[in-house]
């Protein structure tokens, strides 16, 4: 029992990181209208920003803070580079550009840091026990770390100005136009957020595992499988998507073996698409 | 004058849809445009309002040429248009729909939300009073946190008008407000339409149903494939023998 609990509980913390980077994902579906293959890759290097970071200053806060500002950075120049010249054009072009764009930062990051492993060096922590369960302090830290940040966006997307605006391009872009709102200043909004959303989701699955050049790529069905699940769009649905499939993974590992984790995100991908398209929350639509 | 039309022209193919159309709106007038299906009056918006581009001529607000600006930069100069089948925010409250339409400067970037936070809070605060008056005096109070998705098709047009006043527009287009609205909405619109006149707002309006219209326009202009028919006060225009024909007579045909 108290292992399947602290399965339980380790299926959690993935899920909150697939849930951070589904959050990423599906904030840019649902105001740009793609599915950004390269979110993976913004994981990838908000999680080697930090380490850099926290190499430097032995501050694992600092380095985190470098790696979301890097991956807020990252969105943003992917959109100015690439994205925005592809605006208007069919959904596939953009696609099919994002899986490029991640391609160059998985080749960049290969050539800087090579594609051994790289790990945080935190010092070990004696695990709290709670009857027979036991948890790692880290893992709490991480938890409280991925709730804060989605409160921030959730606080962000609701209650500020450029939030409203944001829901408002994704409800109707051209009626956003007319109605003054710059397209210009949203997406700008809109890829720094979803770029340090992805790479805070790099930064903690950094910290739980090791980093290499692919963490991030690989992460990225597990992340497609939650934004569907969750509804494509929907904010608190890839968060939700993001924790059950991350539970399920693990709970089913035991039964399934490490390697199947990843087919199991696939089946559920594969199930959802047939049984209910719009994913546990309803339409296919924008943020909102 | 307010807005100038001049010369507006655009064609598909071999068909002109609006050809040569020149009229103007005096500051504050209330003006109406009709014609039988299939005149020109959408696409004759969609060119004012920078939807679509125009074959030939242009359209002056306030004395400056909008030349190729787009509906972005048309609606930020103050004119603003609504829509034949009224489209909203859907998942925005009606009250979230009202201020996403506020002209900002500040809150405008993400970074104001974290560093700015005081500015950004004492813009809302003067945005969400202006919101409440606009819900006030649509009387959409009841209906302010439902998200306009969920409304009537009255209740969004008030939702249109509304957006509209919150632009701060000084030229307001209408496109059909009145289609597929109840007769007491009709009423209670242009109650409203006329109250805004009176505080020096602008307004074009595009209509099928002729007996509001009228009692609300101080000028018609009427257009028939594409073309400016006839113009005046809806007496002279009714009265036009070309008017009947294309338009009346071919209703009742």
């Amino acid at each position: 029992m108290s292992g399947f609990l602290e399965l339980a509980i380790s299926g959690l913390m993935s899920g909150l990181v697939i849930g951070l980077a589904a959050l990423a994902l599906t904030l840019v579906f649902g105001v740009a209208r793609f599915a950004n293959a390269a979110t993976g890759d913004f994981m990838t290097i908000g999680a080697y920003a930090a380490v850099f970071g926290f190499t430097a200053t032995g501050s694992i806060v600092i380095g985190g803070l470098l790696g979301l500002f890097i991956g807020a950075v990252s969105g943003v120049i992917s959109y100015f580079l690439v994205f925005r010249v592809l605006e208007g054009r069919p959904s596939v072009s953009a696609l099919l550009a994002s899986i490029g764009v991640g391609f160059i930062i998985r080749s960049v990051l290969g050539v800087i840091y090579g594609h051994g492993q790289q790990v945080f060096q935190l010092p070990l922590v004696r695990p709290w026990r709670y009857f027979d369960v036991r948890i790692q302090p880290n893992d709490l830290k991480i938890g409280a770390t991925a709730l804060l940040a989605l409160l921030v966006v959730f606080l962000v997307l609701h209650a500020t100005p450029i939030g409203r605006r944001m829901r408002a391009v994704a409800d109707d872009p051209m009626l956003a136009r007319v109605s003054g709102i710059a397209p210009r200043k949203v997406m700008f909004a809109l890829w720094a957020m979803s770029g340090a959303v992805a790479a805070l989701a790099g930064v903690l699955l950094g910290i739980r595992t090791v980093i290499w050049p692919e963490m991030g790529w690989e992460m990225l069905i597990p992340v497609f499988a939650a934004a569907v699940l969750g509804g494509i769009g929907h904010p608190v649905g890839a968060v939700l998507a993001g924790v059950i499939l991350g539970v399920v993974q693990e709970i089913a590992t035991p039964y399934v073996g490490f390697t199947y984790k990843l087919a199991l995100a696939f089946i559920i991908l594969l199930v959802v698409l047939l049984v209910r398209p719009k994913g546990l929350f309803g339409r296919v639509e924008g943020v909102r | 004058m307010s807005l100038a039309i001049q010369g507006l022209t655009k064609a598909y193919g071999g068909l002109h849809v609006v050809s040569d159309v020149r009229f103007e709106v005096p500051k504050g007038a209330l003006v109406g445009v009709i014609g039988p299906n299939g005149a020109g009056k959408s696409t004759l918006f969609s060119l004012i309002t920078g939807f679509l581009a125009a074959d030939a001529g242009d359209v002056a607000f306030e004395g400056r040429s909008l030349g190729r600006a787009s509906p972005m930069e048309r609606a930020r100069s103050g004119m603003v248009r609504t829509f034949q089948v009224p489209r909203e925010f859907s998942h925005l409250t009606v009250r979230e729909n009202l201020m996403a339409a506020a002209p900002g400067q500040a809150g405008e970037r993400l970074i104001d939300a974290f560093f700015r936070f005081g500015t950004v809070k004492a813009q809302e605060k003067e945005i969400a009073a202006k919101v409440e008056e606009t819900i006030a005096f649509l009387r959409l109070a009841k209906v302010a946190d439902v998200p306009a998705g969920r409304l009537s098709g009255g209740q969004k047009k008030l939702v249109e008008l509304g957006r509209a006043l919150m632009t701060g527009a000084r030229m307001i287009l209408l496109d059909e407000p009145f289609a597929g609205v109840n007769p007491v909405l009709i009423e209670e619109l242009s109650v409203r339409i006329r109250e805004l006149n009176e505080r020096g707002i602008g307004f074009l309006i595009i209509e099928h149903d002729l007996p509001a219209l009228n009692k609300l326009v101080s000028t018609l202009h009427v257009m028939d494939r594409g073309e400016l028919i006839a113009s005046g006060t809806p007496a002279e225009v009714l009265a036009n023998p070309r008017v009947r024909d294309a338009y009346l007579g071919g209703a009742a045909a």
